[in-house]
């Protein structure tokens, strides 16, 4: 029993509270495009193992945009860009209660 | 053992079958193919296991009509002490899709050719049980999936479930149905107890509700897409998958990656054993209430696949593996950090143990439990730490070595009671000598490239690759199609040979115990599924 306390004494809280820090650097986290790099070559989506990359038009503008649902986090666009207009960040807090926001970048 | 005499004792093997090889024929340097006719299938194989001790691999049917006009049954025999591999082939007729069958003799065979009834409508002639086994009573009888003529975009009409489970009779018999939707975090499966009192007297375990499709869905698919398939077989052996594609990939190509690469590999493989092992004995304890055990595992668990996120970028260590090599690569100041951490792990690890093997509950609970002997673990081909625990040395990292594991010091671990506490501390011994083989590989680790490109492939080049995952080896078939995609992948994961023995070991013992038994074995459905 002493023993016991001793040892709840000793090893303390473990579980932490919220906000957490961010993950690790070498994370594989949400995806960010930058539209002004991007030159539409659209190799990407021919890459993609899981169809998330797309294109779509936003205000008369082809674009390309990344469904965080379909995603894998593989990071293959990214090592695959010329322009490097795909990057892969280390955020993982990606709950939403909106799913429009997880469709489109 | 040099080259020479290997080759000699593959041909001294190989030459009783005399008049009944059709041909013969080396196909990877571990490998040799024998065509036989399908009537001399049984003697063969009987041969092969009973008399040259060689154990049944896997065995794959292949759907060849568009190259030679007929299906293909692959038996795949392994020969540890020779390092080699020896695969049956036979060819059966469209018209006359039958072969007769091995499991009466071959006990391993069982699931194997109720498969290739099921998904390609080759029927094993003899079969001691004509159950479906993969699919169900509600799938159609004509309806064969892995044929290249059905289409998986088409939906199929489902009809009145058969009724494939088993049913007991007798007036003392009281018959408990289980699942498959269980109380906690577990995947599907259903088990029927026939009981008597307390004591279960048959287990029946009716598996295969997450059959996903996935040798299916990979067909057609490029290599490089398909490896990201490979990771998703099984959510906790993510990296042994990956790694036992991309070898069936390299062998096919005969290309070798880079030293630093393989040491890389051996190095992932053997953090994904560290934290599925301490997490499962973690687990383990829960069969017999004991969440300190619990709690203390999943913390231990935690550490280290917060370690897996610094190295690789995820925890479960997906996105590692690269066909050819890696995809990335681990500084010194890394290594070093991983050293640390796996100091302060182990000395928490040794405290865990010391607490749960000194709790007199704990080893009454797991003692003379669920005893898997060392006859059925052989008949069955039980691999992994299930096989080890019986006294059954099977490891292929010692026996086939892949990766880095030539150079390094793998130590067998053995148990020969075969019950829980047999089972337990295999689980536990291979903590420490995973320990000792990270240390080996952050001494040796050689500099230089980790990515090797991956040269053409031949259309309709099959090859194999393997990787002992933490509940024993996975084995990858592969045969490339043309313009380096896939054509034919069949997966073999270490549940999928060790399921049929968990329904075994539990007769005997008190229906409570079950959690327990099956924890033991800590086997994957969806990876048995695919």
């Amino acid at each position: 029993m002493f023993e016991i306390l001793r040892k709840i004494w000793r090893t303390g809280t473990v579980t932490r509270r919220q906000p957490l820090p961010p993950a690790a650097a070498k994370y594989r986290g949400k995806i960010v495009i930058d539209p002004e790099r991007c030159n539409g070559c659209l190799e990407c989506i021919g890459i993609c193992p899981s169809g998330a990359l797309r294109t779509n038009c936003i205000q008369g503008k082809e674009q390309l945009v990344i469904s965080h649902e379909k995603c894998i986090f593989c990071g293959s666009c990214a090592d695959n860009c010329a322009e490097q207009a795909i990057k892969l960040t280390n955020q993982c807090y990606l709950a939403t209660r909106n799913k429009q926001e997880a469709q489109e970048r | 053992m040099n080259q020479l005499s290997k080759k000699q004792l593959v041909a001294r093997l190989l030459q009783s079958f005399g008049k009944k090889m059709l041909s013969s024929r080396p196909v990877q340097e571990h490998e040799t193919e024998l065509v036989i006719d399908k009537a001399d299938l049984p003697e063969v194989c009987r041969t092969l296991v009973q008399e040259k001790k060689g154990r049944l691999f896997t065995m794959v049917g292949n759907d060849e009509r568009e190259l030679s006009g007929h299906f293909a049954l692959y038996y795949v025999f392994a020969f540890d002490q020779l390092q080699h591999l020896i695969t049956v082939k036979t060819l059966l007729e469209e018209a006359d899709p039958v072969f007769p069958s091995i499991s009466a003799q071959i006990p391993a065979a069982n699931w194997y050719e109720r498969e290739v009834k099921d998904l390609l409508g080759l029927r094993a002639l003899g079969h001691p049980d004509r159950r479906p086994l993969i699919l169900h009573g509600d799938w159609p009888e004509d309806q064969y999936p892995l044929r290249k003529d059905f289409s998986a975009a088409l939906p199929v009409s489902r009809q009145p479930d058969r009724g494939t489970s088993m049913q007991y009779s007798g007036r003392d018999v009281t018959e408990i149905p289980v699942g498959p939707i269980h109380a906690g975090i577990i995947e599907p499966g259903h088990f029927r107890f026939g009981a008597v009192g307390d004591t279960v007297l048959h287990l029946d375990a009716k598996l295969f509700y997450t059959h996903r499709g996935l040798e299916k869905s990979a067909e057609g698919l490029p290599l490089t897409k398909a490896l990201f398939t490979a990771e998703r077989i099984c959510g906790v052996c993510a990296l042994s998958h990956a790694v036992a594609f991309a070898q069936a990939v390299e062998a096919a190509a005969q290309l070798t990656p880079p030293p630093r690469a393989l040491y890389l590999r051996s190095l992932f493989l053997e953090l994904e054993r560290l934290y599925n092992h301490i997490g499962d004995l973690g687990n383990l304890c829960a069969g017999f209430g004991f969440a300190v055990g619990v709690s203390h595992g999943s913390r231990l668990r935690e550490q280290l696949q917060q370690l897996n996120e610094e190295l690789a970028g995820h925890r479960y260590l997906r996105g590692v593996i690269q066909l050819g090599g890696l995809r990335l690569d681990v500084t010194p100041a890394e290594l070093s950090r991983l050293l640390t951490v796996l100091e302060q792990v182990e000395a928490d690890f040794d405290e865990l143990m010391d607490i749960i093997l000194s709790h007199d509950i704990a080893l009454d609970r797991m003692a003379t439990t669920g005893v898997l002997s060392l006859q059925q673990a052989n008949d069955l081909e039980v691999v992994g730490v299930a096989a080890r625990a019986s006294g059954r040395a099977v490891d292929i990292r010692r026996s086939h070595p892949y990766a880095a594991y030539g150079q390094l010091d793998v130590p067998l671990v053995q148990y020969t009671q075969g019950d829980v506490l047999a089972r337990f501390k295999v689980r536990a011994e291979e903590v420490k000598t995973s320990l000792q083989i990270i240390r080996q590989i952050v001494c040796q680790i050689p500099a230089g490239a980790i990515w090797a490109p991956v040269p053409e492939i031949q259309p309709y080049t099959r090859a194999m690759g393997w990787a002992e995952s933490p509940r024993g080896e996975v084995c990858h078939w592969l045969m490339v199609g043309p313009e380096q995609t896939v054509f034919r992948y069949r997966i073999r994961s270490a549940a999928y040979s060790n399921w049929p023995a968990v329904p075994l070991t539990v007769p005997g013992n008190i229906v409570p115990d079950f959690p327990l038994i099956n924890k033991s074995f800590e086997l994957c459905y969806s990876c048995c599924d695919r």
